[in-house]
């Protein structure tokens, strides 16, 4: 696994771990919501980067 | 005793299953108005460090591609060596953010203003120069 690889698991976990604490905590997602796609997209970006990289 | 901040703090240092699992304990423990208004200020931090890491990430990615051309014809050993005083292996764990005890290195923004400087240099070094 190269370090692209490993930052990008490392933030997958991060966004998921803070998704899974907002629901238990009934975090206001809705003010958060454009950020976190903003998110997943930025991610979906960089694994699709590392993917043709391979 | 409770003490929201130290278990913050710990949560923090955690992922995955060890993530939620300390997180639902705490939604045991911490039901007061103010004690959850603390917790959505952390997991609001938190998604401003993603989002901050987010971005980080895709600028030495961008970084990387603009060297990776320049990379084919340029030394990198020579630009690290003259212009950085450091060896080929620390500019190109910076350039490829390669981990280092434990943490990805990447250029500084101050790195990044000594490579265009070094860059400039080279071009201009190079366009001045004519073969006779």
């Amino acid at each position: 696994m190269t370090d692209l690889d490993q930052q990008i698991e490392t933030l997958k976990q991060k966004i998921t771990d803070y998704i899974n604490i907002s629901k238990m905590f009934d975090f206001p997602n809705k003010e958060r919501k454009i950020q976190i796609n903003l998110m997943l997209e930025d991610l979906k970006e960089l694994m699709e980067k590392r993917d043709k990289a391979k | 005793m409770k003490d929201l901040k130290k278990d913050l703090a710990e949560l923090k240092k955690l992922s995955g299953d060890d993530f939620t699992r300390k997180a639902a304990e705490m939604k045991e423990t911490y039901t007061s108005a103010e004690e959850v208004a603390e917790i959505h200020k952390f997991i609001a931090s938190g998604f401003d460090e993603i989002e901050s890491e987010l971005k980080q990430i895709k600028e030495e990615i961008l970084v990387r591609d603009q060297l990776a051309e320049v990379a084919k014809f340029v030394n990198l050993s020579y630009i690290a060596e003259n212009y950085f005083h450091k060896s080929k292996t620390w500019l190109s764990q910076r350039i490829h953010g390669h981990v280092v005890s434990g943490k990805p290195r990447y250029l500084s923004d101050k790195d990044k203003e000594t490579l265009n400087f070094a860059l400039k240099d080279m071009a201009d070094k190079l366009s001045s120069l004519t073969v006779s």
